[in-house]
Parts: structure tokens; C-alpha cells; sequence
């Protein structure tokens, strides 16, 4: 398993990077950071989906919150067949349906992200949709450690915890890096673990590039031990796999020249 | 006499009771016509406190999933606050998300200008898909819920005074169709308003035999450009701002012939007294617009 969740995340690392330098967007160390969460979600037997029928009821819910990082995502499930995997080579071109973040228009993916500070609390609606309705199906939401900057990741996070929504799974990407500088330097975000377990949620860390600790983790909340809502603080390291671009935070959204490539 | 929030949301209680997908969202606001609801329909009513960009996105993720959210909290909370949870769920994705606003104009008077609404038709009636709906009267108010169960995504601004009804048997074809008008001249001069306010200028209108039509709804119907003749002159009369500039841009847009020309609020109003002060100070009293109209169309009469 792990050597298979290896090779697939170097072939979404290849598949971003060289979409990105094709077209010159997109945001390659910010996909990079989350690789491995997504690869562990999408290939490690985490997320319930149909490729072939994508909006399946009883599948689980997967909100790209940091929209940013779709490159990534757009790799993956091109991989599994969601849609022609063509359309990665039309990224961010009038032919394709692939662009620079996700929108709900493409298959597989449940709502358009870019604006930060969303996911939680449109994944909050989600989770409380299926607890109504008696539905089984769990919600992901993978955000980023920028948003927890955003207001309205706290609003949600308050939300989630009074409503008990223990089929809701967030995994914050924390690589440490905002778009300008070290979130410590910038505006410091720790302790980050005490504030979510303020807040009511189950909190775990782990080292968001090893899979075995992720795999532990993210399957972890599918047996409602309790009624918190959870979270999965993933330690990254932005730009993962493209070592030029390792705690250098000026790679944020920035593409590399042909010299650098 | 009911209130137009209570009209509103005892029709929807009516359509809740059967229809499981209509959930109520409260930005921690309540009326006495929620109590009930509150008791019987517990699932169907989730208070997010006070986080009204929560309760957009709330609202997004149950629409995604076949809910039929009503957002509600004080008017300038659910739309000012949150224009780009507007922007980025409900509108761009075209979810049938309502946003329940009570406090159109000035209606929140003495609580000052944070409750003031003069800027919001304007504002949300510039983002895409949303439909913003100014509620004239609380049989209004009582069919609202209905055009919501269409689908669209909606701005409601519901008025926090009471008015006898100007529409009692006013129905959803209605509303979907056309805009109220009351043809007194055969001439082409119009004065148009919404919301609370039109009351004034219907009363004004028809002592000086004076066309008037109330726009409810932005964006206008199709019904708009082919019940007002061409070469008409138009006063739009508002409690704010946004219902004359969604006009200017329709003539624009579809290259009418219509003059247009306006009065509303255009700073904000920071000393209280409440509303019919208020209204005094701005020009929009009863009086002073029976002026003002008779001198945008000088041989009105006065019966």
C-alpha cells in the first residue's frame, strides 16, 4: 500500500507541476504540501465514490477548501476516471473545464472554491444534511492553515462543535506558509492544536507526509467513537517533492523558468 | 393588522409542516411567529448564533444537499455582511437559498445606521442570479415562501411597520407576472417606489391623479418594458439607494426611450426621531413628495 500511494503521489506531483509550468498558473507548493493527504483520501480507501456516477447519494462528501491546491486534485481524479484524463493537458484553456481553481461544473467536485474560509462551513451544512436525513455518507473538508485566519473558519468550527456533527472530518494543511511569509511571522497561528480543542473538536497531528500515520488517522472519525466534530492537523512541508521550492515562500504562485524547471 | 414577518413565516410554518426540505436558519433573530415553529418543527429550525457568514454557508451546504434554506436575520446583516458568501455559494452555484431580511430603509429608525438598509438592494441586486424582492405588504409577505419554492436564489427585504394591504388578493402569478400599476392618467409620467414607501406614494399618486407602479421586484420582469409606454417619464421614489440605478441600467440595457430621474437617501442618517422624521429630513414624507411630484409634473391636479 505504501508503495503504491508513493507512486501515485509522484504522478500527481509530476502531473501538477507540469500543468502548471505548461500554462504558467496555478499554485505548485501549495498543491504539493497537500499531496499526500489527497492521495491517502482518494487512494488509500478513505473516501466512499463512484467515479462513474459522481454524485452517487451514499457517497462521501470531499470539499477542496483551499481551492488553490485543485491542480492536485484535478490529477487525481482524472486518474480515477471522474473525467477524460485529456482535460489535464486543456487546463486553464477555452476547450477545457479545468481552471486555475475548482468549480462545482466539473465531475467529482461538490462546490467552486478559491475564496478562503468556506469549506468548514459549507461542509458543516453537509454534515448536518446527511445527520436530518439519517444518512451515513461522511463530509472531508481539507483547508489550509492560512484559513484558520478567516473568521468564518471559527464561525463554522463553533457551529460544528454545538451541532455534534461527528461525520464531519476537517484535515487543516499546515505547511506554515501563507502567501507572503511564515504564518508564525506573519500572524502567529499556534497553538493551533489547543485552539481547535477549545473550540469542542477532537484534534489529532500527525505528520502529513507519512502515510501510515495519515491513513491511521483520516479513517479514524468513520466510527463516531464520540459525538466531535474532527480534525486532523496535517504537518507539511509546502512545495513537497519540488525541493527549490522547500521553505522559500515566495514560490506561493509563482511558476519556475525553463532554467529552473 | 399582521406584520409583514409574521405573514411571512406563518406561510412558510404552513408549507414546512409538509415540506421537509424547507429549514429555517437564524442568525439568532426570532419573531412570535417563530415560537411555534421553534416547538413543532425542531429539525427544521437552526440557529447559528450570531455568524451570518456561517449561516450562508450553512444554508449552501444543506442547498447542495436538497434542503430549502430561509436565512434570516436584521436586513443589512444578511446582505452588506455578506456579499461574497452570497457571491460564492447561492449565486454562482444558482441554489435556491432565501435570504430573509427584515428592516428595509429605514425601518430600524432609532436604532441608527448600522440597521439602516439604503444600500442594499443596489448592492445585491449587482450580483448575478439573485433576485432581490422588496416587500410591499403583509399579503405580500404571506406569498413570498411560494416564490422562493421555485428554486432561485432570493434577497426578501421585509418591512418592520404594518400598512393595511395594498394587495389582498394578491397570488404567486402575480408576483412571477407583473408589476402593480395604478393607471389614474392617460398620460406617460410614472412615479415608482417599493417596500413600505410605496404606501406613501400610492396615497400621494392618487390625490393628484398620478400613474404609479410598484417595482418589487430587481431584476425587472419582462412585463416592465411593455406596460410602461415609450417616451414615459419616471420618478423612482426609495428609501435608499439602487432601485432607480437597477432602472437607469434596464432603459440602458434594453435601449429604452424612458426619462428617468430619482430621489432617495444618499448619506446616512445619524440623528434619531424615528422614522417619520427621518423620512422628513430626507424628503420622502408625505408632504414634501406631494411636492416634489407635483413639480416633476406640473399640471398634476389636485382632487
Amino acid at each position: 500500500m505504501q508503495t503504491y500511494l508513493e507512486t501515485k503521489a509522484q504522478y500527481v506531483v509530476d502531473t501538477l507541476y507540469k500543468m502548471c509550468c505548461e500554462k504558467r498558473v496555478g499554485h505548485i507548493s501549495s498543491a504539493c504540501s497537500c499531496v499526500d493527504i489527497l492521495v491517502a483520501l482518494y487512494y488509500g480507501d478513505v473516501l466512499q465514490f463512484d467515479p462513474n456516477v459522481p454524485k452517487t447519494p451514499n457517497r462521501d462528501r470531499f470539499i477542496l477548501s483551499k481551492g488553490h491546491a485543485g491542480v492536485a486534485l484535478y490529477a487525481i481524479l482524472a486518474d480515477l476516471g471522474f473525467f477524460d484524463k485529456g482535460e489535464l493537458d486543456k487546463f486553464c484553456t477555452e476547450d477545457g473545464i479545468l481552471g486555475g481553481h475548482p468549480s462545482a461544473f466539473i465531475p467529482g467536485i461538490e462546490i467552486g472554491t478559491g475564496s478562503l474560509g468556506y469549506g468548514l462551513g459549507i461542509g458543516s451544512g453537509m454534515a448536518l444534511s446527511a445527520r436530518l436525513r439519517r444518512e451515513h455518507w461522511m463530509t472531508y473538508v481539507l483547508m489550509s492553515d492560512g484559513e484558520c485566519y478567516e473568521g468564518s473558519t471559527w464561525e463554522a468550527a463553533i457551529f460544528a462543535a454545538h451541532n455534534k456533527l461527528n461525520n464531519l472530518v476537517a484535515i487543516i494543511d499546515r505547511n506554515y506558509q501563507g502567501a507572503t511569509d511564515f504564518t508564525e511571522n506573519a500572524i502567529g497561528l499556534e497553538p493551533l492544536v489547543e485552539k481547535w480543542v477549545a473550540f469542542g473538536w477532537d484534534v489529532q497531528v500527525v505528520n502529513g507526509h507519512d502515510k501510515t500515520q495519515l491513513l491511521n488517522v483520516l479513517g479514524w472519525p468513520r466510527s463516531r467513537f464520540n459525538n466531535k466534530p474532527k480534525m486532523i492537523i496535517a504537518e507539511t512541508v509546502k512545495g513537497f517533492r519540488v525541493d527549490y521550492m522547500c521553505f522559500d515562500p515566495s514560490w506561493h504562485a509563482r511558476c519556475p523558468s525553463n532554467e529552473q524547471r | 393588522m399582521i406584520a409583514q414577518r409574521d405573514a411571512f413565516f406563518n406561510s412558510l410554518f404552513e408549507l414546512a409542516k409538509t415540506d421537509k426540505r424547507i429549514v429555517l436558519i437564524s442568525a439568532d433573530m426570532g419573531a412570535p411567529s417563530l415560537d411555534q415553529w421553534r416547538l413543532e418543527l425542531p429539525h427544521q429550525f437552526i440557529n447559528v448564533g450570531v455568524a451570518e457568514q456561517n449561516a450562508i454557508n450553512v444554508a449552501t451546504g444543506m442547498a447542495l444537499e436538497g434542503f430549502l434554506p430561509f436565512v434570516y436575520a436584521i436586513a443589512p446583516f444578511i446582505s452588506l455582511r455578506v456579499v461574497e458568501q452570497i457571491k460564492n455559494g447561492p449565486a454562482i452555484h444558482n441554489l435556491p437559498v432565501t435570504l430573509v431580511g427584515i428592516g428595509a430603509g429605514l425601518s430600524y429608525a432609532d436604532a441608527g445606521p448600522t440597521h439602516h438598509t439604503i444600500e442594499d438592494l443596489r448592492i445585491i441586486s449587482s450580483i448575478p442570479n439573485m433576485t432581490v424582492v422588496t416587500c410591499t405588504d403583509s399579503a405580500m409577505a404571506a406569498v413570498l415562501p411560494q416564490l422562493a419554492l421555485t428554486g432561485v436564489p432570493l434577497y426578501i427585504r421585509l418591512d418592520r411597520d404594518t400598512k393595511p394591504d395594498l394587495y389582498p388578493h394578491i397570488t404567486l402569478q402575480d408576483i412571477e407576472r407583473k408589476y402593480p400599476i395604478n393607471k389614474l392618467a392617460k398620460d406617460r409620467y410614472y412615479v415608482a417606489s417599493c417596500g413600505d414607501l410605496f404606501h406613501t406614494v400610492h396615497t400621494v399618486c392618487k390625490k393628484l391623479e398620478i400613474n404609479s407602479i410598484d417595482l418589487f421586484r430587481v431584476p425587472f420582469l419582462d412585463s416592465l418594458r411593455i406596460d410602461i409606454p415609450k417616451s414615459s417619464r419616471i420618478l423612482v421614489v426609495e428609501e435608499g439607494i439602487g432601485l432607480r440605478t437597477a432602472l437607469l441600467e434596464y432603459v440602458n440595457d434594453e435601449q429604452l426611450d424612458w426619462s428617468i430621474s430619482g430621489i432617495g437617501i444618499k448619506s446616512y442618517v445619524t440623528d434619531y426621531g424615528g422614522r417619520k422624521l427621518m423620512r422628513e429630513w430626507c424628503k420622502l414624507d408625505e408632504e414634501t413628495l406631494s411636492a416634489t411630484i407635483q413639480q416633476w409634473r406640473p399640471d398634476a391636479n389636485i382632487s
